[in-house]
């Protein structure tokens, strides 16, 4: 495997109070590659992704241990700007999380948190990632309009659109089409292949088929625990260990 | 969104229920008649406009100029409204976006009570407080004289007494927007602050106008504590430093006594009226506005 990973977790263990849910984690995704984490509820998948971006220690009462690297940093070191490690990630949710102002406003949020305030740049940049996220045909003329109004299925896109705007390396989605309907979804999902080339993807997801159809590399996770990780073609057709056997044929859920 | 189509036996419960929401609109036209017939042999005799704008309040000779009462009301409630909002927003803040689950498990009884005292607990609070804290060294501080029993006065007690309330109602607001929803702001690079400005703040803008519309409500209506603090002098007020005499207060001292002199008891309930007037026009204002933005922002 002759894989770069500008993205690493070593040894990453967390509690929520005395409950230890996710138990010496080392991974390194790979970059312009989709790595798919697949494994059964409750057992760690959004916790993992959200200790990429230190979006987990928001909360009171969590603890992480270990380290997470990013190209070359640690950034669980004392001392990181929080900020800039997220901007270089982009984060899509289960539910699209639109900001409560314009279409316009939601892609040109992180760049003007970024200080651009010139209005002929912002136009560019918002056009150019709506394109890239595949919503710009369908609401170039109703960019002022309130993101809300967006159908659901479009609210994700242009989360996706929002989140490309900072320009981050690598995106992060957590069961980013649960939420929408099939259509939708497969829309999503084009346009995530569509993006791997340039970005490092790593995704939650519980839809066995979905993983088939997206991911380069699988991280199997089994309460709390990495059981598996490597290229799809081996964990999803003929995984090494019997619990990813017992999960990906339906034994266990 | 409602029921469209009842089904027979659903109608039974429907005309059983119906009556008693009509009630509460029903009192409020009831009271509104009472006091516009009570009102009515003052009103014709002078203008409307006549007993608003004049200054001068001498009932044993018919005088019954209302805007000292009006400006009263008005002063105290807006000064009250001014020292209240900033504090409860930025205490609200603080509750639900900084402070630990401790500070927050402290805070919520603690409004709870505050929001529950008996209003006179809080007038002789500001007798004994605040009074005194005007005479001696706020008024001095600004080079002025005042007894203490004041305009400022009565609003540091009104503010005190409307801001549990506004910050109860803040806090549920902005408690409300969605945890993931802070999280996607935070993603994209925003600092804590920078969330809470651009993301929460809007969000929760129009709950907390209606937080502090709730809050104006019960500062207009507010009389007991007021009264004790405000000095109840019938002029035009000219400083925070002066006595007033807001429309409650006027009420409340005055509606059952010297009830012989013609005219009087026409005038406090004209009185009342325009109190009634006030708050209404006020809420249906506010509530006009906050569905106006409500149906911008959705
Ligand atoms: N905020 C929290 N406080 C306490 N425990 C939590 C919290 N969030 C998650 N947990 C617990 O941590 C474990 C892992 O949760 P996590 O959400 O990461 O699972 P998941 O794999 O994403 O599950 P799902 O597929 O249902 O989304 C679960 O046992 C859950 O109950
Ligand atoms: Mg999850």
């Amino acid at each position: 495997m002759n894989q770069t990973s500008r993205l690493r977790v070593e040894n990453l263990n967390v509690f929520y109070g005395q409950n230890h849910v996710l138990k010496n984690i080392s991974l390194s995704l790979p970059d312009n590659r989709i790595t798919v984490i697949i494994g059964p509820s409750g057992c760690g998948k959004t916790t993992l992704l959200r200790s990429l971006n230190r979006l987990l220690d928001e909360q009171e009462g969590v603890r992480v241990e270990g380290r997470v690297f990013l190209d070359g940093q640690d950034i669980y070191q004392p001392g990181v700007d929080i900020t800039l490690v997220r901007k270089r990630m982009g984060l899509l949710s289960q539910k699209p999380q639109v900001l409560p102002m314009s279409i316009y406003d939601n892609v040109a949020f992180g760049p003007r948190l970024l200080g651009l305030r010139d209005r002929r740049h912002l136009d560019d940049l918002v056009e150019k990632y709506l394109r890239l996220a595949g919503l710009w045909e369908e609401v170039k003329g109703r960019l002022q309009e309130p993101a809300s109004r967006l159908s659901i299925g479009q609210q994700q896109r242009l989360c996706l659109a929002r989140g490309l705007a900072v320009e981050p390396e690598v995106i992060l989605g957590d069961e980013p089409t649960s939420a929408l309907d099939p259509q939708s979804s497969r829309n999503v999902e084009t346009q995530l292949l569509n993006l791997k080339e340039n970005y490092t993807i790593v995704l939650v997801t519980h839809i066995l088929r979905q993983a088939r159809r997206l991911a380069d590399y699988v991280a199997f996770l089994y309460f709390g625990e990495l059981i598996e990780f490597g290229p799809a073609s081996e964990v999803l057709i003929s995984p090494r260990d019997s619990r990813t056997r017992a999960y990906i044929t339906g034994e266990i859920s | 969104m409602s029921i469209q189509r009842l089904s027979r036996r659903d109608r039974g419960p429907e005309l059983a229920t119906a009556p008693f929401a009509f009630f509460p609109v029903a009192l409020a036209g009831a009271i509104f008649l009472a006091l516009l017939i009570k009102a009515w042999p003052l009103l014709s005799l002078k203008s409307l406009s006549s007993l608003i704008f004049s200054s001068t309040w001498l009932p044993s000779r018919g005088h019954f100029g209302l805007w000292p009462f009006i400006l009263g009301t008005i002063w105290v409630t807006i000064s009250a409204f001014v020292l209240a909002v900033p504090v409860a927003i930025l205490t609200s803040l603080y509750l639900s976006e900084y402070a630990p689950a401790r500070v927050k498990r402290i805070f919520q009884p603690i409004l709870d009570l505050l929001a529950g005292l008996p209003s006179v607990i809080y007038g002789m609070w500001g007798v004994l407080i605040v009074v005194p804290l005007v005479s001696k060294y706020l008024a001095p501080f600004f080079g002025r004289q005042s007894s203490g029993y004041s305009i400022l006065a009565a609003s540091l007690v009104l503010a005190l007494m409307i801001l549990p309330t506004i910050i109860s109602v803040s806090v549920e607001v902005l408690n409300s927007v969605p945890l993931a929803l802070k999280e996607a702001a935070l993603s994209l690079g925003a600092t804590r602050f920078e969330v809470i400005r651009y993301v929460v703040m809007k969000k929760s803008f129009p709950g907390m106008l209606a937080a502090c519309v709730l809050g104006l409500s019960r500062a207009f209506g507010e009389t007991i504590a007021v009264l004790m603090v405000v000095g109840n002098v019938p002029a035009i007020p000219r400083s925070l430093f002066s006595p007033a005499y807001p429309l409650p207060a006027l009420l409340a001292n005055n509606y059952g006594e010297m009830m012989s002199i013609p005219g009087y008891e026409s005038a406090l309930n004209l009185a009342a009226l325009l109190l009634l007037v006030i708050v209404v026009g006020f809420s249906l204002l506010a509530r006009w506005y906050l569905v106006r933005i409500s149906r911008r922002s959705s």
